[in-house]
């Protein structure tokens, strides 16, 4: 429990990615099932909108707050190769001194 | 003269760099000085803007089109949520845009402080195969010189830069065969 609770701090992004995506796919079901209940389109327009245009929204949100976050991953990665090449290069000189 | 540091923020995050005396940026970063995201305050409260923007313009277009009950008068709600769904996406390309740009900005970054710490000047810069041709091991994507710190302690086979090209392989950024 302890381990998912800090796997969710440190991946909230990723966390708030999946949220937005799962209720984009709501969004559009609901939106769907809306549309085709009634077959007069002033009463389609509001699940046109609050089903289509808001899934589709939030679809696009959680697509971004993902590739967000593999980017941070890249951001991390170098920060580590970057202090292990300066561990490496202190250790080098060292050697040679 | 030790270097002094000089704040660059015209772009996306406020990354620090290590100047001479005449502030002229030098090749080599100060590691310490990232953040530790790439992205910054400012990129943050754009995102955090546009997408609340984005949210009222849907949220608005909704209640407009929910209280109106003829067709030719919801378009205008309708317009109002597509403008909204423009803004959303407008600003989830310029947040990205600048992310990338940051992460692009420091892996050239990291790939000059590895030059410098550990690729000998006369094996930097483009120029023909060493002795021993270019090598690789099977699952790299990258080939490289013999003398790479990247390929250092590994088991890698020398090659052909057309066996290489054959097997997809593209030079390294450190050593750049």
């Amino acid at each position: 429990m302890k381990d998912l609770v800090v796997w969710v701090r440190t991946q909230s992004d990723r966390v708030a990615s999946w949220a937005c995506i799962g209720l984009g796919v709501i969004c559009l079901i609901a939106g769907w099932v809306g549309v085709s209940a009634t077959a007069f389109p002033g009463e389609q327009m509001p699940y046109v909108v609050s089903g289509g245009l808001v899934g589709i929204f939030l679809l696009g949100l959680g697509g971004v707050l993902w590739l967000s976050a593999d980017l941070r991953d890249e951001w991390r990665e170098l920060a580590r190769l970057e202090r292990a090449v300066l561990i490496a290069a202190g250790a080098e000189a060292e050697g040679t001194s | 003269m030790s270097p002094t540091l000089r704040s660059r923020s015209d772009d996306a995050p406020v990354v620090l760099l290590a100047t001479d005396p005449l502030g002229v940026i030098v090749e080599e970063p100060v590691i310490e000085a990232y953040a530790d995201e790439p992205w910054n305050r400012r990129n943050v409260i754009g995102f955090a803007a546009t997408t609340a923007l984005a949210a009222g313009l849907l949220g608005a277009s909704y209640l407009g089109v929910s209280a109106e009950v003829h067709l030719k008068d919801q378009v205008v709600f309708l317009d109002l949520g597509i403008a909204g769904l423009l803004v959303g996406t407008v600003g989830g390309v310029r947040w990205l845009a600048a992310v990338l740009k940051a992460v692009r900005v420091r892996k050239g970054s990291a790939v000059a402080l590895v030059r410098s710490r550990f690729v000998p000047a006369g094996m930097a810069g483009p120029a023909g195969p060493s002795a021993d041709g270019f090598v690789a091991a099977a699952r790299m994507t990258r080939y490289h010189r013999a003398g790479c710190p990247l390929v250092a302690g590994k088991d890698v086979s020398a090659a052909s830069l057309a066996e290489h090209s054959a097997a997809g392989r593209r030079p390294c950024g450190v050593c750049t065969p």
